[in-house]
């Protein structure tokens, strides 16, 4: 798992580390019951306030992804990957419906950025 | 890995140690054997008189079976396309072939005697016989292998003034089944000898070290490798105990290869003539130089990504 954190970045530390544990789950690098870094250790890491990195944490244990339990860390939960694989089953239909449509990659992508 | 074709003398050199093994094991026996009671001394306490009895053949057909092995092992060896983890399985069954033959042939020696002794003294004669049948084929077969490619690995880009971290998983369930199964070998050794009426300290200590090498290759058994600002680490991963630690201004270099435990000097926590290194299977491995000329290898998945991340944080260092 890879975690890189920018200062300099519109989004907040707390998001940037949530959106890379997000991605690390998605990718299957970060399995069902496997536990996360503590968050003293990632914040050591990443030179990041420890309470940083426990309100990342905290977004993803709201959206299901992690539990949080005093004395045992973080740890991943089914759920999480139960939606994500949802999400890129719709992503994989997303791009077949794309392709049968003929519209390129690109144009797709601005769809998506321009949806919300 | 390119490994050159394999000359007659690296052959022979191969294969001779197995082979007058097995010669001098039957030599033995045809010369020795037809005389042998049918009860020996096998045992012997350390003044060298005589306290355990049976009968030679069981020993000499463990002898004559391991001897076949290691012999068959060496004339195999050609097909091993990786020279090193090949030396390693020769070596283990020589020396394995060594302790047996010698120790059968010198059962069968001091046996002709009606009271037969054996002082500590002459089960060194074991030594040499086994150092040299385990360094020929050793040193031939390294010199046959071939350099090991090591990657380099164009450094992760990174923003300036941006963090990064990286995390990854490595172990075996191997291990966790071999620790597991010597952890109770030793606990079940310690115990029954407890409690069975003529308890020796001997086996206590057995089932002690069985019991702490268990333990031990539990430790090694999932790992959690981290690359960050402060360097390399790896770390038991249930028991947090730190296996090796590399302070980021240590690292001269990074890179990764395509690890084959040979080249490491096989399975586990490893100490050879490249460095320290926790090998837990064939395949990618994070490679770090050290400031002091040593190295460190983890192989991990994702090693790739490791190396460039940690290049990315040399790169951040110097800048």
């Amino acid at each position: 798992m890879l975690i890189t954190v920018d200062p300099a970045a519109r989004a907040s530390l707390a998001e940037q580390i949530a959106a890379q544990v997000r991605t690390a789950i998605a990718r299957g690098e970060l399995r069902e019951g496997e536990k996360l870094p503590s968050a003293r250790d990632l914040a050591a890491a990443v030179d990041v306030n420890m309470h940083t990195v426990l309100r990342a944490y905290a977004r993803l244990q709201e959206d299901g992804l992690i539990e949080l339990r005093r004395g045992r860390g973080a740890t991943v939960l089914r759920s999480g990957n139960a939606s994500f694989d949802q999400l890129r089953s719709l992503v994989g239909e997303l791009r077949d419906q794309a392709e049968a449509l003929g519209v390129p990659l690109d144009d797709l992508f601005t769809m998506i950025k321009g949806a919300r | 890995m390119t490994t050159r074709p394999m000359s007659r003398a690296t052959r022979t050199a191969v294969t001779a140690p197995a082979a007058v093994l097995l010669l001098a094991l039957l030599v033995a026996a045809v010369a020795l054997g037809p005389e042998l009671p049918a009860r020996i001394a096998q045992h012997f306490d350390a003044a060298g008189t005589a306290n355990g009895w049976g009968s030679p053949w069981p020993v000499f057909g463990g002898a004559l079976a391991t001897a076949v092995v290691a012999l068959g092992v060496a004339l195999a060896v050609p097909r091993f396309p990786d020279r090193r983890t090949a030396a390693m399985v020769v070596l283990v069954t020589e020396l394995l072939a060594s302790v047996l033959v010698v120790t059968w042939i010198l059962l069968a020696v001091v046996n002709r005697s009606a009271e037969p002794t054996l002082p500590v003294a002459a089960t060194l004669v074991i030594v040499p016989v086994a150092v040299v049948a385990g360094a020929v084929p050793l040193v031939a077969l390294w010199r046959t292998a071939g350099p090991v490619p090591r990657r380099a690995v164009a450094p992760l880009a990174v923003p300036p003034g941006a963090r990064v971290a990286w995390r990854g998983r490595a172990g075996s369930r191997w291990f966790a089944v071999l620790g597991v199964l010597l952890t109770v070998i030793g606990v079940v050794a310690a115990v029954m000898v407890g409690v069975g009426a003529d308890a020796t300290g001997t086996a206590v200590v057995t089932g002690g070290v069985s019991v702490f090498v268990g333990l031990t290759v539990l430790v090694l058994a999932r790992v959690e490798v981290t690359v960050d600002r402060r360097g390399l680490r790896v770390t038991s991963a249930v028991t947090r105990l730190p296996l090796m630690r590399v302070p980021l201004d240590q690292v001269r270099s990074c890179g990764w290869e395509d690890v084959s435990p040979g080249q490491w000097g096989g399975w586990g926590y490893r100490f050879s003539g490249r460095g320290v290194a926790y090998v837990s299977r064939s395949g990618p491995g994070l490679v770090v130089e050290t400031v002091g000329g040593g190295a460190r290898l983890v192989t991990v998945d994702g090693a790739a990504e490791a190396a460039a991340t940690l290049g990315a944080l040399l790169e951040a260092r110097a800048a």
